[in-house]
């Protein structure tokens, strides 16, 4: 029997490095205000049935796919707002960025982003979508490919 | 100064922490009702959803204010609304939302002068005239899968295809007909993307443009069941499909989608074999199979789980080891399943149950309970040939206890026949067997008679009437979604509520 000040001590830890990584992916596929709202409704389950999911292999993949649900369920014809390129950053973005991201396919997008912007790993990301390495760098060479062409960029 | 794009991106994650800063996530014990050492369960979701509505509602509030949300607008009956906030919660005061036309005529009604030995109340259902049907496109078996659509027939009308066409390269399969008869749910599937579409439909058999809810990736289209008030639709979401017969079942879900404002309650760790609603609505039962239908499929452990919507809470009935196909009695207190080898009885309250019947089958045996509550229609191996070539007889069992409490006792077998061109008598041979709205007619995918592959068929209960071939043509579809289903789609004969 699992007390349950230890199971709030234990999920808190889960939710320290989880939440931000979710967020970030669901996000990358769904915009700011659907993914935020995804992500909150899986931490809700997370907490709700800590006791099953913390013996899981992949909880993150799992949430994300009870964030992915319910962002397709309530918001698929929602349009994509990432968040805005800084104005100020160095080095410095094409203001077009975060459009030409949402002319992506929501896994090549996700992956994109996972990858080159938040810098997750190939198998961290194989790992959350549940796919193999092989098609998450196919979906990343599409869509950088993609991506350069819709910026009119060349490297 | 050109910057590659790596470097770029890099760069553009400056701004994510504050733009889509941390949400709050729960944790204190006072927040919310933990539920340790059990399944999960969608009550706590529920109310953990409750919880977040507040938040969720300013939310959606604030984006509504700034640039608006919206759906991309279709043209269909049932338009969600985009700026509704979901709370989860089913309305038990919903109504249907498209009440049946009474201006509108059937078309094709069956005959009023036959005479059924099996009497309906003519007072709860009648039909919208209209029959739907899955069609391979193709001019033989072999051709099935290629490109499958969706057909209506109707008695007096020659079958047409409404939805799909030859080169979409889309399967749309699995159609349900609301209960008032004027919207069709049905699945689709790209290849790649399972979606659930829901259409319009009007008395002439036209079919609107559908609204769309995307499902997921690599996943069964769905099959959708709709609740009795037409407010929702159920379908499974198995992760291990004939699209993906390598995966794991783990996380298979089943999904109650409410159409006025897009909310899916999705129901987790279900890998259901038959999902379908009792008569009133308050309750969702789903068959999870039998670990001998689909080896290692641990999720398939054969009970039976009862949803409640308007609580949120579910429960199983342990008692129906290997239940993989389910129907609910019309006095909603008993359901019928497909068990091991057996055709059984359950009472959900009190948990008792019966076995009506014993049988042997190549495939499900689909039971069906008729409209009147008097009897239930499956099938099995036929009793004269055996199974060879796949031949299965239909059955139609009583409902209630035979006087001698002998299995099978007051069976009765249909033998269905057809006259083919030459004037010769031909058997018909069941896939599937439902039952038409007015519980006149058995509804047949079949094959054999006239049909070398497939056919729909409606043979009437009274022996006297002959049985009508509604279409002949090659590529109908006997399976819903793929072939792992073994359930029966109740909902293909259009029903008309009456006044």
């Amino acid at each position: 029997v699992i007390s349950q000040g230890k199971v709030v001590e234990d999920f808190s830890e889960f939710a320290r490095s989880a939440e931000p990584r979710l967020r970030q992916a669901l996000c990358s596929r769904f915009g700011v205000e659907a993914g935020r709202e995804a992500t909150a409704e899986a931490m809700a389950v997370a907490w709700e049935h800590w006791s099953l999911i913390r013996t899981y292999d992949n909880p993150v993949g799992y949430l994300f796919g009870v964030g992915r649900n319910k962002a397709q369920g309530s918001y698929r014809r929602r349009r994509v707002i990432l968040w805005s390129t800084p104005d100020d950053a160095i080095p410095w973005v094409e203001p077009g960025l975060p459009q030409a991201l949402a002319l992506l396919s929501p896994n090549q997008r996700t992956v994109v982003l996972l990858l080159h912007c938040f810098e997750w790993t190939h198998a961290e990301v194989a790992a959350l979508l549940g796919i193999s390495r092989t098609t998450i760098q196919n979906h990343a060479e599409r869509g950088m490919a993609r991506l350069r062409h819709e910026l009119g960029v060349n490297k | 100064m050109s910057v590659d794009l790596e470097t770029q991106l890099r760069s553009y994650r400056k701004n994510f922490d504050s733009e889509a800063p941390a949400v709050d996530v729960p944790g204190r014990t006072d927040d919310l009702t933990l539920v340790l050492d059990t399944r999960p369960s969608a009550r706590g979701a529920w109310r953990a959803r409750r919880g977040l509505a507040v938040a969720m509602a300013a939310a959606l509030l604030i984006v509504i204010v700034i640039g608006g949300v919206g759906l991309i607008p279709r043209p269909v009956a049932n338009e969600p609304d985009p700026n509704s906030v979901p709370t989860n919660e089913p309305d038990p005061n919903s109504v249907p939302t498209n009440e049946p036309d009474p201006n509108s005529v059937p078309t094709n009604e069956p005959d009023p002068n036959s005479v059924p030995t099996n009497e309906p109340d003519p007072s709860s259902v009648q039909s919208n005239g209209w029959i739907a049907l899955t069609v391979a496109q193709g001019t033989d078996v072999e051709a099935q899968g290629t490109d499958v659509d969706i057909w209506l027939v109707a008695f007096d009308q020659e079958p047409r295809r409404v939805i799909g066409t030859d080169t979409d390269t889309v399967d749309e399969l699995c159609p349900a007909f609301s209960p008032d008869g004027r919207r069709v749910a049905y699945g689709r599937f790209d290849g790649q993307n399972a979606e659930l579409a829901v259409a319009a439909t009007d008395a002439d058999g036209s079919v609107s443009d559908p609204i769309i809810f995307e499902v997921g990736d690599g996943l069964p289209p769905p099959c959708p069941v709709w609740s009795p008030d037409g407010s929702q639709v159920a379908f499974g979401v198995g992760r291990t499909s004939p699209i993906n017969p390598t995966t794991s079942a783990a996380g298979s879900e089943v999904w109650i989608v409410t159409l006025s404002d897009n909310e899916v309650t999705v129901l987790p760790d279900l890998l259901a074999t038959d999902v379908e609603w009792s008569p009133d609505g308050s309750l969702l039962a789903i068959a999870s199979g039998a670990d001998q239908v689909n080896p290692g499929n641990v999720l398939h452990d054969g009970r039976i789980y009862l949803y409640a919507p308007g609580s949120g809470t579910m429960r199983s009935i342990d008692a129906t080891l290997g239940a993989t196909a389910l129907t609910w009695a019309p006095d909603g207190r008993r359901i019928a399943y497909q068990g091991a080898a057996e055709l059984r009885v359950i009472d959900v309250e009190t948990e008792q149950q019966d076995v009506l019947d014993t049988y042997s089958a190549l495939h499900g045996i689909g039971p069906v309970w008729s409209p009147d509550g008097e009897w239930i229609v499956y099938q099995r191996c036929d009793s004269t040939t055996g199974c060879g070539g796949e031949r299965h007889e239909v059955v139609l069992v009583p409902a209630s206890d035979s006087p001698d409490g002998a299995e099978g006792a007051g069976e009765v077998v249909i033998h269905a026949f057809v006259e083919t061109a030459d004037g010769a008598r031909a058997n018909l041979f069941p896939f599937r067997v439902t039952w038409s709205p007015d519980g006149r007619y058995l509804l047949y995918v079949a094959w054999g008679g006239p049909m070398p592959y497939s056919g729909v068929a409606a043979v009437p209960i009274d022996p006297d009437t002959p049985t009508v071939v509604l279409t002949d043509q090659p590529g109908v579809v006997a399976y819903d979604g793929y072939d792992e289903s073994t359930f029966v789609p109740i909902q293909t004969w259009g029903t008309r509520a009456s006044n």
